[in-house]
């Protein structure tokens, strides 16, 4: 009896302090609130660890959100880039066959949609370039390709929408794109060529890497306290995807650099 | 377990935002820490990639004051979503006391976020500790996205495939907007401190 008042009074001493820190008091107008407010939680209550909720949370309407995506659902079929843009977004963090071919393929639709419209025609083209590159280079794309698609993708989306947007407005945008894919494409032409070079001059760093860092697997998921070996194991692979992090970083950085100087 | 300094009566918290690349996790932090940076009065450490993603971990550690005689240190962490990743990930949840798993709501992650959570049960059983028995929040996030026409997740769904066994708080979230954002935090902040009180006995 005494121990549940003291998690009792514990809980409320948290949830005051979490307050006093947290609580929207004056913090400035959140844009949640547009986001519509009511109950807090889509399922709160599930915890037996739970202290009383306090009082004055942000807070989202779980009815309306389902509305508005039942909305959005009626309103995506009539938007023509909605299953593009799931695409570019899905492209953004994981590349697989289906997401590209789904890319590509969505691509080649709505180059039927749009033939008439050679702006809208021009960025579907780079957006098709940029997949196919993507999609034969996977993981190991120049790390700005994500940029420029998002990029080209959202001047795209500016154009189609905006029904009253001069012809030379459009041009304008079409170029600026087409620079930044242009400018890609020199930067990966040098990648390419510094890894050939690189590759000639040591040959025989692959095979190193893979023997410092062996991979260990554990059988099955309860069975083992982690060792020390193994710990450093964990380690080694960590530093080793650092490192190998650091390496792509610097030599995009140095590409760069490379491409300041000979701009000057 | 936490960091438990009885000389100095201090208790450290690690709580790890977890969950599937692009998911948030940052932008969670960041909200946090541009909310309330003047109250927490810290400084969040981040390593971006040149594409914008996490590199190691964010850290943000933040003082919650004195309570039952000790004072409460909150270390926020997050991981890289990233499937290559997995050693880093397991590096940062060493000694982890609270999860909050941050599932993208966007229909196209759905095995992304299910894929994920099984990640993280492998990865605590790394440090024989329990996807089922870990303070735990979930928040599926991304709401907002359901505002430019994106197919969402609807939440039944995603109860279903994430939260059907583990039973844990659950909100829906926008880390852009700060939608429940905060409450999260709060929620798994209470937990894990209720759960180290527990073992602490």
């Amino acid at each position: 009896m005494v121990d549940t008042n003291k998690d009792d009074k514990l809980d409320l001493e948290i949830a005051k302090r979490l307050d006093d820190l947290f609580g929207e008091g004056d913090a400035s107008s959140d844009k949640s609130k547009a986001l519509k407010a009511d109950d807090p939680t889509v399922n709160e209550n599930k915890s037996p660890d739970q202290p009383p909720a306090p009082a004055d949370e942000e807070i989202f309407e779980l009815e309306d959100a389902v509305a508005d995506e039942t909305n959005a659902e009626h309103t995506s079929g009539a938007y023509p880039l909605a299953e593009l843009k799931n695409m570019v977004l899905s492209i953004d963090w994981e590349i697989t066959d289906e997401v590209l071919s789904g890319f590509l393929s969505q691509i080649d639709g709505l180059k039927n949609i749009y033939k008439n419209e050679k702006i809208i025609l021009m960025f579907l083209q780079l957006l098709g370039s940029l997949g196919e590159y993507i999609k034969t280079n996977r993981g190991k794309a120049h790390p700005k390709t994500f940029k420029i698609l998002n990029s080209v993708f959202a001047r795209l989306e500016d154009v189609a929408l905006a029904e009253d947007m001069p012809e030379l407005e459009k041009k304008k945008l079409l170029k600026t794109e087409m620079s930044k894919y242009k400018q890609l494409r020199k930067q990966v032409a040098q990648k390419k060529a510094n890894k050939v070079s690189r590759r000639q001059a040591k040959p025989i760093q692959k095979d190193k890497l893979r023997l410092r860092t062996p991979k260990k697997k554990s059988a099955t998921p309860f069975d083992k306290v982690p060792t020390a070996a193994e710990s450093y194991d964990t380690l080694a692979e960590a530093v080793e995807e650092l490192k190998q992090f650091i390496h792509a970083e610097l030599s995009v950085l140095k590409q760069e650099l490379k491409m300041l100087k000979k701009s000057r | 377990m936490a960091f438990v300094n009885l000389k100095n009566k201090e208790i450290q918290v690690k709580i790890v935002y977890y969950g599937p690349g692009r998911g948030g996790k940052t932008t969670n932090l960041e909200y946090i820490y541009k909310r309330f940076r003047k109250r927490i009065n810290t400084e969040m450490v981040t390593v971006k990639t040149h594409g914008d993603r996490t590199l190691f971990f964010d850290f943000l550690p933040f003082d919650i004051g004195v309570i039952n005689g000790y004072d409460v240190k909150i270390q926020l962490y997050t991981v890289p979503g990233q499937v290559k990743y997995n050693a880093t990930r397991r590096l940062v949840l060493r000694g982890v006391d609270g999860i909050v798993f941050v599932a993208d709501a966007m229909a196209v992650r759905r095995d992304k976020n299910i894929l994920s959570l099984k990640n993280l049960q492998e990865n605590l059983a790394n440090y024989k500790k329990s996807i089922f028995k870990i303070p735990c929040v979930m928040q599926y996030n991304k709401v907002d996205l359901s505002e430019q026409g994106i197919p969402l997740l609807p939440v039944e769904v995603l109860e279903k495939d994430l939260n059907d066994q583990l039973k844990r708080p659950s909100f829906k979230a926008s880390a852009l907007n700060g939608t429940n954002v905060v409450m999260t935090l709060k929620k798994i902040i209470s937990m894990t401190v209720a759960s180290i009180k527990r073992d602490l006995k």
